[in-house]
């Protein structure tokens, strides 16, 4: 039978890889008996979906941490200013 | 039956910035750590936008596009800085020596010493404010190696060829740090982001 160190190692693993069916069995044995592992698995899918979250483009915008400093902000449009054609007004 | 096309706003690099510079400077933040460096990413990324040969074809969010040549950039960086330790950050977050982090949350029997508490509805984590502010915490206060790792691989999506392509690491390491990485997260998540009330104990 798995220790939870073990199935922990292996639930972490089974997002970036493949389990065997060996290794698959261990965790499923393990996960059915053990009160804690099936949380830490739900964790890592709360933490995974949050991350892609972020990848779409939401949830960092109303975030405390600072935005760009107004002198960066200007210093950027200035630089894309120049890049752009005269316009006519 | 056709219908009209889709109606694409004009490529305008200033309403780009207005619009989507503070996200694409907080997500380059999240990567890079280093305000310059990730206001130089913006930069990057708002210049190549413009320049881009293929246009932006409104296929899909103005946001999405953009976010994929930062990550472009992103890696770009991570490989300038490979390849220049001068230009590395100091990492403030030292990891952990060997698995003692890990060790202290299990037993000598392999088993959890402390129960985990359940997150309940992840849709309901993720409209508290309080979760997102304790994820940025968390993810700022991962050694930088674990954080590259888990950054490319949850939040630009890489697969883990690519990441130990442009970290160096074989398959292994990044096993071993994204498992790091994971461990530290939920730790930190549940305590900053749940436990907020309760008194703070010693990690």
């Amino acid at each position: 039978m798995l220790t939870c160190k073990e199935v922990t190692k292996l639930v972490s693993q089974s997002h970036e890889r493949r389990l065997s069916w060996r290794e698959q069995l261990g965790v499923r044995l393990h996960l059915m008996v053990c009160k804690t592992c099936p949380i830490f698995a739900d964790q890592l899918v709360v933490l995974h979906r949050a991350c892609q979250r972020i990848a779409q483009g939401s949830e960092l915008d109303s975030s405390a941490s600072e935005g760009m400093s107004p002198e960066a902000r200007a210093r950027i449009r200035e630089t894309l200013q120049r890049q752009e054609p005269k316009r006519e007004e | 039956m056709t219908e009209s096309a889709p109606h694409i706003p004009p490529c305008d690099p200033e309403r780009w910035l207005e619009e989507h510079g503070d996200f694409l400077y907080r997500f380059a933040l999240l990567h890079l750590r280093d305000p310059s460096t990730a206001e130089d990413a913006v930069q990057e990324t708002l210049l190549a936008a413009f320049t881009a040969k293929e246009k932006f074809s409104g296929q899909s969010a103005e946001r999405t596009w953009l976010i994929g040549i930062l990550k472009h950039k992103v890696v770009d960086i991570f490989r300038r800085q490979r390849r220049e330790p001068a230009m590395e950050i100091e990492d403030h977050n030292r990891p952990q020596a060997g698995d003692s982090a890990e060790e202290a949350l299990f037993d000598d029997r392999g088993e959890w010493v402390t129960p985990l508490q359940d997150w309940g509805n992840p849709e309901h984590a993720f409209e508290q404010k309080r979760f997102w502010e304790a994820l940025e915490l968390c993810l700022d206060r991962l050694p930088i190696q674990q954080a590259r790792m888990f950054l490319l691989r949850e939040v630009s999506g890489l697969s883990t060829e690519e990441i130990c392509k442009e970290l160096g690491v074989s398959s292994t390491n990044s096993w071993v740090m994204l498992y790091r990485a994971r461990m530290s997260l939920r730790a930190c998540l549940e305590m900053n982001w749940l436990d907020v009330e309760k008194p703070r104990r010693r990690t």
